[in-house]
């Protein structure tokens, strides 16, 4: 055991073992897009699914994550794509004292192509999450996008792309303060506009 | 998973393929009396597996982090 001077003087960091697991299946030629569906388990030092690091805690033997995500994308023309996701996700710290924490996300992305540079995308979505840990929140959050796009081709994952975007979102009472940072603390909706430059390689 | 390590992928196995790493990752901000707050990782993954109406895959990490000397 040693000790985790940064923030916690007193609190011991345990050497932790953790293994995780999943299965996915896929399609990957599906209507001109794809589909894939994924169910992951994970516990203590493997309960990130990652090789980032938590902030460590005296219990982080038992935290543990589940994880349920299905995403699909379908373009039927070079017109025309959509990708809907859907995420289901509990997870636990360890606490003995602490319950689960729960998150459900649904969204999805329709692209409408005028050309080969031009397009515009919308995306809309829909989140509940709940948590007994302090600090105790419990709401919904809803979510919707506009953004016209400049890109390099007409697929769905055609890229670079630069994007101007405007989000709309409100959420519930249960939420209020969590959401957005310091310019929306006290309120339950909030928009937002920027430019976006987007590239892979 | 992404990370410092190495690893293979795409062995064939003839029912499907077979990827296999060892990646880490460190916290610099937190220091033990073994040095900072490490983490290693084990990563098998069994992967185009015929499956009905596609392919499938299966995943394994074991993940260790030490606390102590």
């Amino acid at each position: 055991m040693v000790r985790f001077r940064q923030q916690q003087r007193c609190s011991l960091i345990p050497t932790s073992n953790g293994y995780a697991f999943g299965i996915r299946h896929q399609r990957l030629e599906w209507h001109g897009g794809y589909h894939s569906f994924s169910i992951q388990y994970g516990t203590g030092a493997a309960s990130n699914f990652s090789t980032s690091i938590d902030d460590p805690t005296r219990f982080v033997n038992s935290s543990a994550r589940f994880l349920l995500t299905e995403q699909v994308v379908v373009q039927p023309n070079e017109r025309f794509a959509i990708m809907p996701i859907f995420v289901y996700q509990r997870i636990k710290d360890g606490n003995p004292q602490h319950p689960w924490q729960q998150w459900v996300s649904f969204g999805a992305r329709p692209e409408v192509f005028f050309t080969k540079y031009l397009s515009l995308a919308f995306e809309g979505g829909v989140d509940h999450t709940h948590s007994q840990i302090a600090p105790i929140y419990d709401g919904w959050l809803r979510k919707f996008t506009i953004a016209p796009q400049i890109g390099a081709g007409r697929k769905f994952f055609s890229r670079p792309f630069l994007r101007a975007f405007m989000t709309y979102a409100n959420w519930s009472d249960g939420l209020r303060g969590f959401v957005g940072g310091i310019p929306f603390q006290n309120r339950t909706s909030g928009l937002t506009y920027g430019v976006q430059a987007e590239t892979w390689w | 998973m992404s990370g410092y390590g190495a690893g293979v992928e795409d062995l064939d196995l003839r029912f499907g393929k077979l990827a296999l790493g060892y990646l880490s990752g460190a916290r610099p901000d937190i220091t033990t009396e073994n040095g900072n707050y490490a983490k290693s990782n084990i990563d098998m993954r069994l992967y185009d597996i015929k499956a009905p109406g596609g392919t499938g895959g299966v995943w394994f990490d074991f993940a260790n982090s030490k606390g102590a000397p």
